[in-house]
């Protein structure tokens, strides 16, 4: 698959699954409905010649537990980046429940949790101080951040490694002490970029667990993975993104048509080999 | 096997050098500049003949003890053992230690200083082309040297990580490092002034080193040439047992990593439970960055090095008194204390690396960081360089000097803090990351780098010049009420620019945010 023409080339048109809203006009960009935990409207990025973004609208329902979905250097990162405030985006907006990601960042990134992939921790604080540290960043006072403190590291089981150093965590321990941190303000939209990459089962379960009870009580949660299994299980929604596009998006049933998600997916990526290649390792 | 290690380790080598051209460039240098020395070396060997033999072997052993001891100390304190062949790569492929190990040493002959050991080594056996049993004598152990330099190099770096934890060893080393840079004068003309006293014991003090590890390998010869062949042999026979005994040093370090098997955490001890500092300062965002930053200056070896620095300065500002008699010099401690530690967080938002990304989601606010960050310097800082003026004039019994003095140290800390606040946020360039040596050189454009610091520090020191043109102005007239301007220009415009700073710093932060941290990540 190669980079369309022109970067307002419709998406998804040929496939089954309906995107959610039509791409606007860049100029018409009417406030979306404030129920909408996530919207965006046009999205794009490049860097240099590559177009790493190229143009995506997308709404994320509130209460909704979305997947996004792409091969390696889709845009996966670079779009959540510009959704969460990491990254300005050369065109489209993104609003966070209504809330309008560029021109009132402090507002959005009250409601927003956010865990961004391969990014590195204050390492040299403990955990119950990097949790602590991130309450403490956002303004709650010291008695909030405390109590909180305490359950998120109940919850995420690291109660036991509450003083030592972040530095000498293991993958899996880092990657919730991350999400702890992403979690201490009592965000609306928990945005995670990569959540379970290098986490064992039990932890991930774990994980699983505490971001199904949060959408159960009304919050949001955006996932970007390369385990399709794992999000057709997990996720109610999902988005498939490559090469700065996107393919597909809507519910689960709605993208997979029937079949499973990773045979969907493999459909709409493209680039499978069938396997022969390697006859001298079939002894 | 070895074969194969030997070219692993050449492929690794010239891959290094295909990389990056400022490394190639740096390496050829390197080479050149080596190969002189060798070549001096040589030469230097080949005249000694002409000095009596007992000199000969003096000038030999000491030189072969150097060698080995450089190879024991520089990795350790300062460029940290080559880990491209880390024997807990090969973890997985299970080759026993006993053939790895040997493998591993001749395959550190590859090296570019393995290489120049040996040659180094062979280049000295032509000091005794005059005597046939000391040149038989040299050459096998000149090889046996240089093999024992690399095992000892590694059998003692890789010691002291399998047994203290790799973090914690490679921070501590790194800081106990700087105080062997910062007083190396001082050190050295300690040694020359020894030396010179003792320089007509030196053969029999190069007698004694003969039968030791370190001398051993160059020694050996020396007793072959004045016909003292027991004792040759005797020595030889140590060479052998010193490499065997390194090599077995070796394989317990790297039988121990094998066992501990990537299990990097475990050395970590659980720390105290407790938010520490972070529990005391005020619970906002600007006192949790001030808590977390001064956490830093402890924790994180980039910080505490030049916390280290200090102390280090108090002692060599001491010792050039002491040498002179005359300790006015220290007078300047408090001063560039300021000037020093103001200029040191000049890079902090580029020291957080990728970590920054906390402060741009949980939307801190300009103002907070910088308070915060200088808050956090200032707490400490400003007390200190004032105790160290006050401390430094009673040492002097200069008390007229004290209100200048002050207002420069005050200045300097205070301006540097507000050329800082800006900076930080507006330059990024790049630093040694998190968990590396302070020394380590960063990747990324060192053009970038070298303008950006060379930039702020000029721009603190024009900044201080009223002040210091103030303070010369009161030395040279001894009019006590420049000393009083001194203190007040100091204090005023320390202020404003620190001001000044934290306003603009936070304009920019607020504007940027997503640019600062996009270009932290390129360098991260």
């Amino acid at each position: 698959m190669s980079l369309p023409d022109s970067p307002g080339a419709p998406v998804g048109t040929d496939h089954p699954a309906p995107l959610p809203t039509g791409r606007p006009d860049a100029g018409v960009q009417e406030l979306p409905d404030p129920h909408t935990a996530i919207a965006i409207r046009g999205l794009a990025k490049r860097f240099g010649e590559k177009i790493a973004v190229n143009g995506i609208s997308l709404d994320v329902p509130a209460g909704s537990f979305y997947g996004l979905v792409g091969p390696n250097g889709a845009g996966k990162t670079t779009a959540m980046s510009m959704a969460t405030g990491l990254l300005r985006p050369d065109h489209g907006r993104v609003w966070i429940h209504g809330t309008d990601v560029w021109e009132e960042p402090l507002a959005a990134k009250r409601r927003m949790g956010v865990l961004a992939d391969g990014v590195r921790l204050f390492d040299r604080l403990t955990g119950e101080q990097l949790v602590t540290y991130s309450g403490l960043l956002r303004g709650l006072d010291r008695q909030t951040v405390a109590e909180r403190t305490a359950d998120l590291l109940r919850v995420m089981d690291l109660s036991q490694d509450a003083g030592k150093l972040v530095v000498d965590y293991s993958a899996g321990m880092t990657k919730k002490v991350a999400l702890a941190s992403a979690m201490i303000h009592a965000p609306k939209v928990l945005v995670l970029d990569e959540p379970f990459e290098a986490v064992d089962p039990v932890s991930a379960a774990n994980i699983r667990d505490i971001l199904a009870q949060f959408v159960a009580s009304g919050g949001t949660v955006v996932v970007s993975s390369h385990v399709m299994d794992l999000v057709q299980r997990m996720c109610d929604h999902v988005a498939v993104i490559a090469e700065g596009n996107l393919l597909a998006a809507g519910t689960v049933d709605e993208v997979r048509a029937g079949r499973s998600l990773e045979d969907r997916f493999v459909d709409l990526v493209g680039g499978r080999t069938n396997g022969e290649g390697l006859s001298w390792l079939h002894t | 096997m070895v074969a194969h290690l030997m070219r692993m380790k050449l492929a690794i080598t010239v891959n290094g050098w295909k990389r990056s051209t400022l490394h190639l460039v740096m390496s050829i240098f390197l080479i050149a500049y080596l190969v002189l020395v060798l070549a001096m070396w040589g030469v230097g060997a080949a005249f000694l003949p002409d000095l009596e033999v007992q000199w000969r072997g003096t000038v030999l052993t000491l030189a072969g003890a150097a060698a080995v001891l450089g190879w024991i100390v520089i990795p350790v304190f300062f460029t940290g053992v080559d880990m491209t062949l880390d024997p807990a790569n090969f973890a997985t492929f299970g080759i026993p230690s006993r053939t790895l190990v040997p493998g591993l040493a001749l395959a550190g002959l590859v090296t570019v200083p393995g290489a120049a050991t040996l040659i180094a080594y062979l280049l000295s056996s032509l000091a005794w082309r005059d005597s046939w049993p000391a040149l038989i004598t040299a050459i096998p152990t000149a090889i046996l040297g240089a093999l024992f330099c690399i095992c000892v190099s590694y059998a003692v770096t890789g010691l002291l990580a399998a047994f203290t934890g790799r973090r914690r060893i490679r921070e501590i080393v790194s800081i106990i490092a700087l105080v062997p840079l910062m007083l190396s004068g001082v050190i050295l003309s300690g040694i020359v002034d020894s030396v010179e006293a003792a320089a007509d014991r030196l053969p029999e003090i190069a007698a004694i080193i003969a039968w030791t590890p370190l001398g051993s390998f160059t020694a050996a010869p020396w007793a072959a040439a004045e016909g003292r062949y027991g004792e040759a042999v005797g020595q030889g026979l140590l060479c052998l047992a010193w490499v065997a005994g390194a090599v077995w040093l070796w394989q317990l370090a790297v039988n121990r990593s094998y066992t501990q098997a990537r299990g990097s955490g475990s050395a970590a001890r659980a720390s105290k439970a407790g938010l520490g500092l972070l529990g005391r300062l005020p619970g906002t965002p600007a006192g949790a960055i001030a808590a977390r930053s001064i956490i830093y200056w402890l924790k994180d070896p980039r910080y505490s090095a030049s916390l280290m620095a200090v102390p280090l300065m108090l002692v060599l500002f001491w010792f050039l008194g002491s040498q002179s008699g005359d300790y006015s010099l220290m007078l300047f401690m408090g001063p560039v204390t300021g000037f020093m530690l103001g200029y040191a967080i000049s890079a902090d938002i580029a020291y957080d690396s990728s970590a920054f990304a906390l402060h741009v989601t949980a939307g801190v606010s300009g103002r907070d960081d910088r308070v915060g960050r200088v808050g956090a310097l200032l707490l400490w800082a400003l007390p200190l360089t004032l105790v160290l003026t006050l401390a430094t004039t009673w040492m002097a019994g200069t008390w007229d000097l004290l209100p200048g003095l002050i207002g420069l140290a005050a200045g300097a800390l205070l301006t540097g803090a507000g050329v800082s606040a800006v900076s930080s946020a507006r330059f990024i360039y790049p630093v040694p990351k998190p968990g590396d040596s302070p020394f380590a050189t960063p990747e990324g454009s060192a053009m970038r780098m070298l303008l950006v610091s060379l930039g702020s520090m000029v721009v603190l020191g024009l900044l201080v010049l009223p002040e210091l043109i103030l303070f010369v102005v009161a030395l040279l007239t001894g009019n006590i009420l420049f000393q009083w301007l001194t203190l007040v220009v100091g204090l005023g415009l320390g202020l404003s620019v620190l001001w000044l700073g934290i306003r603009w710093g936070s304009r920019w932060f607020d504007r940027a945010q997503a640019e600062t941290y996009q270009s932290v990540l390129k360098f991260a």
